[in-house]
């Protein structure tokens, strides 16, 4: 009696967690999972999605290889990710050890440099794109014309296009401070105080304490930001549309205008696995070679 | 430990050098939406206007045209937006606190395994997605409407949201639980009336970050969007950004006009940012560490 009464409660426990899942479940069937099936499909065939699908094998991944338009769009989507993160960690890491100072005032700096990480995408668009006026007039070259120099043509040749996607990603900085700032607050002061009693210097304490005490928090703004900016898409698309000339034709933007341009969605989805391939193969290496990262001794 | 006078000065110049560098162009957005059609067109360019001309916010009304009825389509995308930012947000926070207590304070079999699963969702790009997305929605007949913008978050709310709310939940001790199971509370009325109450703080982060994204995105609305009269904000905007310049001063290609749109566009963020700015710092604490 008790014993059915028990596995009664048991299986309504079931039940109920199984039910209060359920949203998440159904989501991830309807809206991941089967269009990343259909995806992997749609990349061996043939389809504008006006005929229905049509086979061809591996024909759109033989493309890829002969196709100047994507492997330029590959190489300077890695060359982003690579440049980009590598300035943005470092420079926002420099950013969070500036703002960590102890000097009187320094929330009001903090509030105002995290600004430009308020404004969304669109509005930031906008505004870069009078900025980089290429001509003498633009706010920017008239700085650089002051200086004796030529103006500089920023987004509308394809030499510096790419550049230019650099230094407004960088507007962003401070939006990396706030994670190394969290975890500079979770670094215990004791080590510090103990390092200034044997006499450290500043750069010894960050190179021997903070360092390796925030390791987890490198190795997770890492992880993410290569895989963010593989997928940088909306400044190139809001400015350039990509050019001049693919230089800031980005992978997902190339995606976009092969599948919802063009219509040539097979194309499309057999390059978008070539991404999901690269952001897994990444995310699977760094967790392997995460031996580095210092997880304190109660993980 | 003491700080030199000429360590403060140091600190100080370089972070004043530093935020007037990356203020500018916030600065300049603010300055450009109050100058004048002949203002933004001289040379050299001006750094302030010589009075402030408010008409350039009044002229955003007008630069996305008139509806049949003559009423600023303005009207029509705010209203737009607004019904996607209430049905999204709310839609997310249910959806997503559920699902996290579910997996935080239930047991059954297969859990950890549907845990990881539905984790590992999160390495997908959504360029992956998007183009199946898309023909799913068409078979849904949702092409040209608002659903996509809002039904898909009804189911989950995002396997990151899930995951830090599970891991925020975890940390109620079960012991509130169990009395109120033994008080013969199911687990429904625990979730709302325990759970809830003490993840606040998290609720409000979740809310805050949808009305933001639910405001400045643009890439759905685009893909999924047509007919003028379902635009959303973002969406209009998005055209604002490619069109030229050929009324005058009035139109959307209009510097002026523009920039009085990105101030607007910018203020629902920054009043999210700033109520909430406290709970934002404690939660990357949170996430950042725990995480």
């Amino acid at each position: 009696m008790t014993r059915s009464l028990k596995l009664n409660r048991k299986t309504k426990n079931y039940i109920a967690g199984y039910l209060f899942i359920s949203p998440v479940v159904i989501g991830v069937l309807v809206f991941t999972l089967t269009p990343v099936l259909l995806s992997l499909y749609f990349g061996f065939t043939k389809y504008d999605n006006i005929n229905p699908p049509e086979w061809i094998g591996f024909q759109n991944y033989e493309k890829m290889f002969h196709d100047e338009v994507f492997l330029h769009s590959l190489k300077i989507t890695c060359k982003y990710a690579v440049v980009s993160v590598g300035l943005n960690m470092v420079l926002s890491f420099a950013f969070a050890l500036l703002m960590n100072s102890d000097v009187k005032g320094i929330s009001v700096y903090r509030v105002l440099l995290y600004l430009p990480c308020v404004v969304p995408g669109l509005a930031s668009a906008m505004i870069w794109k009078d900025l980089f006026n290429p001509t003498a007039a633009g706010r920017i070259n008239q700085i650089i014309t002051s200086l004796g120099f030529k103006p500089y043509p920023f987004l509308f040749h394809p030499d510096t296009a790419w550049n230019s996607m650099i230094i407004m990603s960088l507007w962003g900085l401070a939006g990396g401070m706030l994670m190394w700032l969290a975890g500079f607050k979770s670094v215990p002061t004791a080590l510090y105080e103990v390092a200034a009693i044997e006499g450290a210097k500043w750069y010894h304490r960050l190179w021997h304490i903070t360092i390796p005490m925030i390791s987890p928090i490198i190795f997770y703004k890492l992880v993410n930001s290569v895989i963010g900016a593989l997928q940088a898409f909306g400044a190139s698309y809001l400015m350039t549309g990509g050019g001049p000339l693919h230089a800031t034709n980005f992978m997902v933007l190339n995606i976009y205008n092969t599948g919802l341009t063009e219509m040539n969605m097979g194309y499309a989805c057999a390059q978008s696995w070539i991404l999901f391939i690269m952001i897994f193969a990444l995310t699977a290496i760094v967790f392997k070679t995460g031996g580095w990262v210092y997880y304190g001794e109660e993980q | 430990m003491k700080k030199s006078k000429a360590y403060k000065v140091v600190v100080y110049t370089v972070l004043s050098i530093l935020t007037v560098i990356f203020i500018y162009p916030f600065f300049n957005m603010i300055m450009l939406s109050l100058m004048s059609y002949q203002e933004i067109k001289q040379f050299p360019p001006l750094w302030l206007p010589s009075q402030f001309h408010f008409e350039n916010y009044k002229n955003i009304l007008g630069a996305f045209g008139y509806t049949e009825g003559g009423d600023p389509f303005v009207w029509t995308f705010l209203k737009n937006t607004l019904f996607v930012m209430v049905f999204k947000t709310v839609g997310l926070i249910l959806s997503c606190t559920l699902c996290a207590y579910g997996f935080a304070k239930i047991n059954f079999p297969g859990k950890n395994v549907i845990f990881f699963c539905i984790l590992a969702t999160i390495m997908i790009p959504n360029s992956v997605t998007m183009i199946p997305l898309f023909t799913l929605y068409k078979n849904f007949g949702w092409l040209d409407t608002l659903n996509p913008l809002w039904i898909p978050v009804w189911f989950g709310g995002g396997a990151m949201n899930i995951f830090m709310l599970r891991q925020f939940m975890k940390t109620i001790p079960n012991t509130l639980l169990e009395s109120a199971y033994l008080d013969g509370a199911g687990h429904l009325r625990c979730y709302w009336s325990i759970i809830m109450p003490n993840i606040k703080p998290m609720i409000f982060m979740l809310f805050l970050t949808s009305i933001t994204a639910a405001w400045g995105d643009f890439f759905q609305p685009m893909i999924y969007i047509n007919s003028k009269v379902k635009w959303t904000v973002a969406l209009a905007v998005r055209n604002m950004v490619s069109s030229t310049d050929a009324s005058g001063g009035v139109g959307a290609g209009a510097l002026n006009v523009q920039m009085a749109t990105c101030v607007i566009m910018s203020l629902v963020p920054l009043i999210t940012f700033a109520a909430g700015q406290k709970n934002f710092v404690e939660n990357v604490t949170i996430t950042g560490i725990k995480g």
